[in-house]
């Protein structure tokens, strides 16, 4: 029987699952620990002829590192935008600068103006909800322990 | 230097364009404009736009089906009349709501969400009617000393000739046995007799009912959540007052059984309390012995 280390503790697996690689590993375990799924798998070879076969089992992290990133990505990825109400107010005082007074009027009757403000209420919201879950950092384990723990 | 566009700046800026090509919007500008200065006016509109922010989510319906101009008065008024029918009373003077100063005065606006204590009675100021309030309400003022000094009678009861006399207030420990007493009678009305003591005593924890009437109002700012906690407050306001009004019923199909019952509920909680030497302990004191306690 091989030893495998996962979150402190060890667990024996028959040594032709350790044979059979990460995957028969990973499948093995999966009932138990599900989070073994995204968790990294290192097989130790023994050091000494008749030692039992091992494996060390460490999760990913998942910390505040790797949100920060997603993050990045996300406002990367994310489209040229500019909020509704603010684009409209834009439009309308460029026609009032040119002297087209009928402009406002023309979008209050087409109704465009209160689905612009209503739109851009609600992403205003949005992006408010967003700021305040961003300032939002509960402690989470790190995959490191310090010097000095 | 070039002034960034807020969203909230853009939402005036629309909102005003709007209003000011309406009549009554057009006499706000001016009179704000005259009177006051700039960011008064900007100020009223941003008031508008959470009123009718709250309109669009709370009543969705009623405001795809408005006639009124977009941001205008007539439609915050609508929002108004919506809130005051459905959700909770807008009082805005004693005896007077929103819908009598909107026919009053076709400008009128709320800039904030007027509470008034909704209580029917105030128990100060209407002592000298404590024989017209609910046997409830007499019996919680009787317990807890707050009956006037003239009065001597329950529901035209006498005491000490039709029952028993009361012992004076309890303090935190009586209080106690009073109150899981009055709930242990999970079957009748008389587990609701606590809350008419909350009620005389404005402590029931609800807005509606531990404002006194007589010391004017409170304000809160529109906002979607301040509204639903509001209506929820409502609801349950109601909910206790159709409690008290149940065990008014129920003391009356058996008046002096009843109020003697729970004079001595009352008096036995008095004695264990005084055998027990926790007499005239309040809750703080309790917390102070029950933290010295050795462990």
């Amino acid at each position: 029987m091989g030893l495998i280390k996962i979150e402190g503790k060890e667990v024996s697996l028959p040594d032709a699952i350790i044979d059979a690689g990460t995957s028969a590993i990973r499948a093995a375990l999966s009932v138990d620990f599900p989070d073994v799924e995204n968790a990294d798998i290192q097989i130790v070879s023994p050091t000494r002829a008749g030692a039992p076969k091992a494996a060390t089992v460490v999760k990913r992290g998942t910390g505040k590192g790797s949100a920060q990133r997603e993050v990045m990505e996300s406002l990367a990825a994310a489209p040229e935008y500019v909020n509704p109400a603010i684009a409209m107010a834009i439009e309308c005082m460029a026609e009032e600068t040119r002297g087209d007074q009928e402009a406002i009027m023309r979008v209050i009757r087409s109704g465009a103006m209160e689905r612009a403000v209503a739109e851009g209420e609600r992403e205003g919201l949005a992006v408010h909800k967003s700021q305040v879950a961003c300032g939002h950092a509960p402690p989470i384990a790190a995959r490191k322990v310090p010097i000095g723990f | 230097m070039q002034r960034q566009l807020t969203l909230d700046m853009a939402r005036v800026y629309l909102a005003s364009r709007a209003r000011v090509r309406t009549p009554l919007g057009a006499g706000d500008y001016l009179d704000c404009s005259h009177h006051y200065a700039r960011d008064i006016y900007d100020k009223r509109i941003l008031i508008a736009l959470a009123c009718l922010s709250i309109y669009r989510q709370l009543f969705p319906d009623q405001y795809a089906r408005s006639a009124a101009p977009p941001f205008s008065t007539q439609r915050e008024q609508e929002f108004y009349r919506l809130v005051h029918t459905h959700c909770f009373p807008l009082l805005v003077d004693d005896g007077e709501d929103v819908l009598t100063w909107i026919a009053r005065e076709p400008r009128f606006f709320l800039p904030f969400i007027p509470i008034r204590g909704l209580q029917r009675y105030d128990w100060f100021m209407d002592g000298s009617h404590v024989k017209d309030f609910e046997i409830p309400y007499q019996l919680a003022l009787l317990l807890s000393g707050a009956l006037p000094d003239d009065v001597h009678t329950i529901a035209g009861l006498c005491f000490p000739a039709d029952f028993p006399e009361p012992a004076p207030p309890v303090a935190a420990v009586g209080w106690s046995l009073f109150l899981h007493a009055c709930k242990v009678h999970e079957d009748s009305p008389l587990r609701f007799l606590p809350l008419a003591f909350h009620m005389v005593s404005h402590k029931t924890g609800n807005l509606w009912l531990d404002l006194p009437r007589h010391v004017g109002q409170a304000a809160y700012a529109w906002s979607p959540e301040e509204v639903a906690r509001l209506t929820l407050m409502r609801v349950n306001a109601d909910k206790f007052d159709i409690a008290v009004r149940a065990l008014h019923n129920w003391f009356i199909e058996d008046l002096r059984a009843r109020i003697s019952r729970v004079i001595e509920i009352w008096n036995d909680a008095a004695r264990k309390e005084s055998e027990a030497g926790y007499g005239g302990m309040t809750a703080e004191d309790m917390v102070a012995v029950v933290a010295a306690l050795p462990r």
